[in-house]
């Protein structure tokens, strides 16, 4: 695929085809993470959470792709692990550059810091049970209709479901507003 | 709906842009005064964007999965195109074919002109040849050197201080830097790869003894026909003429034989996309073998009857439930989750497949599965997973069944007699068994494709026959052995398990019988305290209880708690003097608990004041009801449990409306006895708390079932991949799967 179809790919509500085929960089940067004194385990959370900013990224309807998209991935793999180092230690500063362009680059920065944010959310995702979680995903990214969800999920009607993802989204915005 | 529930629906509709524009000033108008609107607003916008991290974190970790999945198919590799160098061919006159190629490893000799030698850089390899040695080239050229296979000029064994000097030009960049030309006299020739092996010892160089060869495996993506092995000769002009070509010797090379794949085509794909774990051979192996031929058997998973998805559970079920009176959601077996996901997409995008070109593993899969539906039974003459386990073991290590050459035919295979033809010829190279295969000698699909296998030549590995034919017997012995132990083992599962089925329909059917007598008690009571307190309002004494048992009993056969009303109102009427219609209301009693679905189990009773016992409430929705009888007080018990925490929450029932809220509470399971005794009759309540150790056993029960099933589904689901034939056999399109041509 080329790195456009990828894109594309990666655009839709069923992103795993780009993905799958971003994952053929990933023994790259494993490499290059166990050469800079990391462990597979970084590497793949390094891996798992880069995909995750990209495909945020590329949702962004002002993304254009300007370097290769492996470089991209890369120059966000990199940048990922820089601030997971310097959170370990904070003395010293990693001495490798991103190999983006310095606007890139900083764009990227600041993508980052907006999404840490959300992040730091998708814990709150994490109380509100199981079930819960899939019936909000299965309506905010895979985009599915009530009805569906309702088949998909067991509930006896969409109506159902509809007032089950209300109470959900209570939960968790609940979770949120009064943390106690 | 909830006032809060609704303030989210609205907030929702703004932040999906579903506002028209007045409403949407009107919004943003009190935004701007309400600050903590404002916060709710920000708040579900950034639980939004976090569920939608969260949904691509998945697909992440899917992606992740299959990738590793991908990885871990060893036999996706391209195998060796492996040449055999007979003694003698490169090692005679070789200072005569190969002088030119240069001693000196790292000084192209450019001395000579524009006919230069040719410059490739040289790997060396100090080995020890008291014993034979493998070794890699750079470019994946791999020699296998038998012991003491080197003599110097004078025809004296050097086994010690042995270099292997070895160039290779595999590529084409390699060969056209290094000037070397792939010319047989005027004839150009298509190229796999040109090598040059020497042997030093010190200054001296050696030569291969008489008898020895050395195997050369040359790598290559593609096998190309009619390759040939040419010998290197050096023209006056300083270039090398290819000459005397000899066809390649396709001997095997036998790998580890529990590395290759012989499951079922299909299998892993099928496997992997129903979600399993593939990279645990154990659990593969397991299910794999739990495969065996016979008709019952196959039946039984095949049976259609077994999966109606999305109808709302089984037909064995539907059975269950005229039993049940309370008929409650868990007793219905769910579907399992794969099958599930599985229909879903179908459902969703008929041609999701298609349209999102997934990988060809994927598609094949799904054409296994499209055909499930059109089983073909009585395919015992196909190749089952016993005949493959009892030759996918460590004692065929070393046979032409250990090899890459024979994986890829194993999966064109597809009857029985086709395997055993190999089977049996353990001891001739592979092309006689596959010319058996393309002459249609044996019954096989494929025969097209096992004549071009027979085109490859592919010989056998270099073992004594006397070997090869202990190997045969043991392989017939040992295909008795496991298909019996495979028939016996599963026969012995599944017995254990409708055994247990029938246990489980007993106590479903005591536990009908008990609550059929508490309900009739508790008709009976109710039915005399009413007459009571209607005699009463009416002016007329009560004349006691004096109940006719014979009649008795077919009331209660007949009635559901629907018709309570009809014997009280025929009563009734039985003393019309008074002139006064007297009528007892029964009022639709309405239990809410406040997320409902976020517990695994929970149950309604109400327990009224008096003498009878309990009543368990039905499950609507994601309510509780029940009628309740005016002239009584009840008492609303909820018991509900999530894992094992038990939660506990009790009220009392309303006389204005017919709705309850309910709270519940965690609770201990020893505070929730003191509790259920205190707030009903001891019958009751020991009732009660039976009844709830019954519905725990019934879901424990279920969850057995529930792995039952979806083994069952699985294994279902998995059938066609050893009852279906691919088009090559020319059937009815029936199984049409197209094998993963994975080259060779």
């Amino acid at each position: 695929m080329e790195d456009q179809k990828i894109v594309e790919s990666l655009k839709k509500n069923r992103p795993e085809p780009g993905l799958k085929k971003l994952y053929h960089y990933y023994p790259k940067f494993q490499n290059w993470v166990l050469a800079k004194g990391g462990t597979k385990a970084d590497a793949q959370d390094i891996f798992q959470e880069a995909l995750i900013i990209l495909v945020r990224k590329v949702s962004d309807p002002n993304f254009s792709l300007t370097s290769k998209l492996s470089t991209y991935l890369f120059g966000i793999c990199k940048l990922l692990w820089r601030n997971e180092l310097k959170k370990k230690n904070k003395s010293q500063t990693p001495d490798w550059n991103l190999d983006l362009v310095e606007a890139e680059e900083s764009d990227l920065e600041e993508f980052l810091k907006k999404e840490s944010k959300f992040e730091k959310l998708e814990k709150v995702l994490q109380d509100i049970g199981d079930r819960c979680r899939q019936l909000l995903i299965l309506f905010y990214y895979r985009s599915l209709s009530m009805q569906e969800i309702a088949d998909n999920m067991d509930f006896s009607s969409a109506k159902l479901a509809k007032n089950q993802k209300y109470k959900c989204m209570e939960r968790a915005k609940k979770k949120i507003m009064d943390p106690s | 709906m909830r006032p809060e529930l609704k303030k989210i629906e609205i907030i929702e509709r703004y932040l999906n842009n579903e506002f028209n524009e007045k409403d949407k000033a009107e919004f943003e108008a009190r935004l701007k005064k309400d600050p903590k609107l404002k916060a709710e607003v920000e708040a579900q916008k950034d639980l939004m964007e976090a569920v939608k991290r969260q949904g691509i974190r998945q697909s992440v970790k899917k992606a992740e999965k299959s990738f590793k999945f991908q990885k871990s198919l060893k036999w996706m590799i391209p195998s060796a195109v492996v040449v055999l160098i007979a003694a003698g061919i490169l090692w005679l006159n070789q200072a005569e074919y190969f002088s030119h190629f240069g001693f000196d490893s790292t000084i192209p000799k450019t001395e000579k002109g524009k006919n230069s030698p040719i410059y490739i850089p040289q790997q060396l390899f100090s080995i020890d040849n008291e014993e034979a040695i493998v070794v890699e080239g750079k470019q994946g050229i791999v020699l296998a050197i038998p012991e003491e296979a080197f003599e110097d000029e004078q025809g004296n064994l050097v086994t010690k201080g042995v270099t292997i000097l070895l160039k290779e030009a595999l590529d084409a960049e390699t060969i056209l830097k290094s000037g070397l030309s792939t010319m047989a006299d005027s004839n150009v020739l298509e190229t796999a790869g040109m090598f040059e092996l020497r042997a030093i010892s010190g200054d001296d160089e050696l030569r291969l003894r008489k008898g020895k060869e050395i195997l050369v495996s040359v790598p290559t993506d593609e096998r190309l026909e009619g390759m040939k092995l040419y010998d290197g000769e050096k023209l006056p002009n300083g270039t090398i003429n290819w000459v005397n070509p000899k066809p390649i010797e396709n001997y095997l090379i036998p790998e580890d034989i529990l590395t290759l794949n012989f499951y079922k085509p299909g299998f892993m794909d099928s496997l992997h996309y129903l979600g399993k774990d593939t990279l645990d051979k154990n659990y593969v192996d397991s299910l794999f073998y739990s495969f065996y031929c016979e008709e019952g058997f196959l039946e039984y998973f095949a049976s259609d009857s077994l999966i109606q998805p999305r109808a709302g559970g089984f037909n064995e079920n539907s059975e269950e439930k005229k039993l049940e009176i309370g008929g409650s959601e868990e007793n219905s077996i769910e579907i399992s989750e794969e099958v599930q996901k599985f229909y879903f997409f179908r459902r969703m995008e008929p041609n999701w497949y298609q349209s999102n070109k997934i990988s060809e593993n994927d598609s094949a899969f799904v054409g296994i599965l499209d055909s499930s539906a059109q089983l073909n039974f009585g395919k015992c003459s196909l190749i089952w997973p016993a005949d493959i386990k009892a030759f996918w073991n460590v004692e065929f290590q070393g046979s032409n069944l250990a090899t890459k050459e024979f994986e890829s035919r194993m999966k064109f295979l597809t009857h029985k007699d086709a395997l055993n033809v190999y089977i049996q010829n353990l001891n001739k190279p592979l092309f006689y068994s596959d010319s058996l295969l393309a002459n249609g000698i044996v019954e096989n699909c494929n025969k097209e494709k096992f004549k071009s296998f027979y085109a490859r030549r592919d010989r056998q590995v270099k073992v004594k026959n006397e070997a090869m034919r202990k190997l045969a017997s043991y392989y017939r012995l040992r295909r008795k052995i496991y298909a019996k132990t495979i028939k016996d083992s599963q026969e012995k599962f599944w017995k254990k398990q409708s055994e247990l089925d029938g246990k489980r329909l007993k106590s479903v059917s005591q536990n009908n019988a008990k609550n059929l007598k508490i309900n009739a008690q508790n008709l009976r009571q109710e039915f005399n305290e009413s007459l009571k307190e209607a005699n009463k309002k009416l002016g007329i004494r009560y004349r006691g209880n004096n109940p006719n048992k014979g009649q008795y009993r077919t009331i209660v056969r007949t009635l559901g708690w629907r018709n309570l009303d009809r014997p009280v109102t025929y009563r009734i009427k039985l003393s019309p003097s008074l002139g006064e219609n007297m009528k007892i209301e029964y009022t639709k009693l309405k239990v809410e608990v406040e997320d409902v679905d976020s517990f695994d189990r929970i149950y309604c009773y109400m327990v009224s004041g008096s003498e009878f016992s309990f009543r368990r409430m039905l499950r609507k929705g994601a309510n509780f009801e029940s009628k309740t009888n005016e002239f009584f007080n009840y008492k609303i018990i909820t018991v509900a449990y999530k894992n094992d925490q038990a939660y506990f929450g009790m009220k009392r029932s309303p006389k204005d409306t017919g709705l309850v809220r309910m709270d519940l509470k965690q609770i201990s399971s020893k505070e929730l006895t003191v509790q259920l005794k205190a707030y009903a009759k001891p019958r009751a309540s020991s009732d009660m708390l039976e009844d709830l150790k019954f519905k725990k056993l019934l879901i424990e029960d279920n969850k057995r079932r529930r792995v039952n099933q979806s083994l069952k589904e699985l294994k279902r689901s998995l059938i066609p991949v050893f009852t279906n034939l691919n088009s090559g056999c020319g059937e009815s399109g029936v199984g049409d799967i197209q094998p993963i041509d994975i080259g060779n």
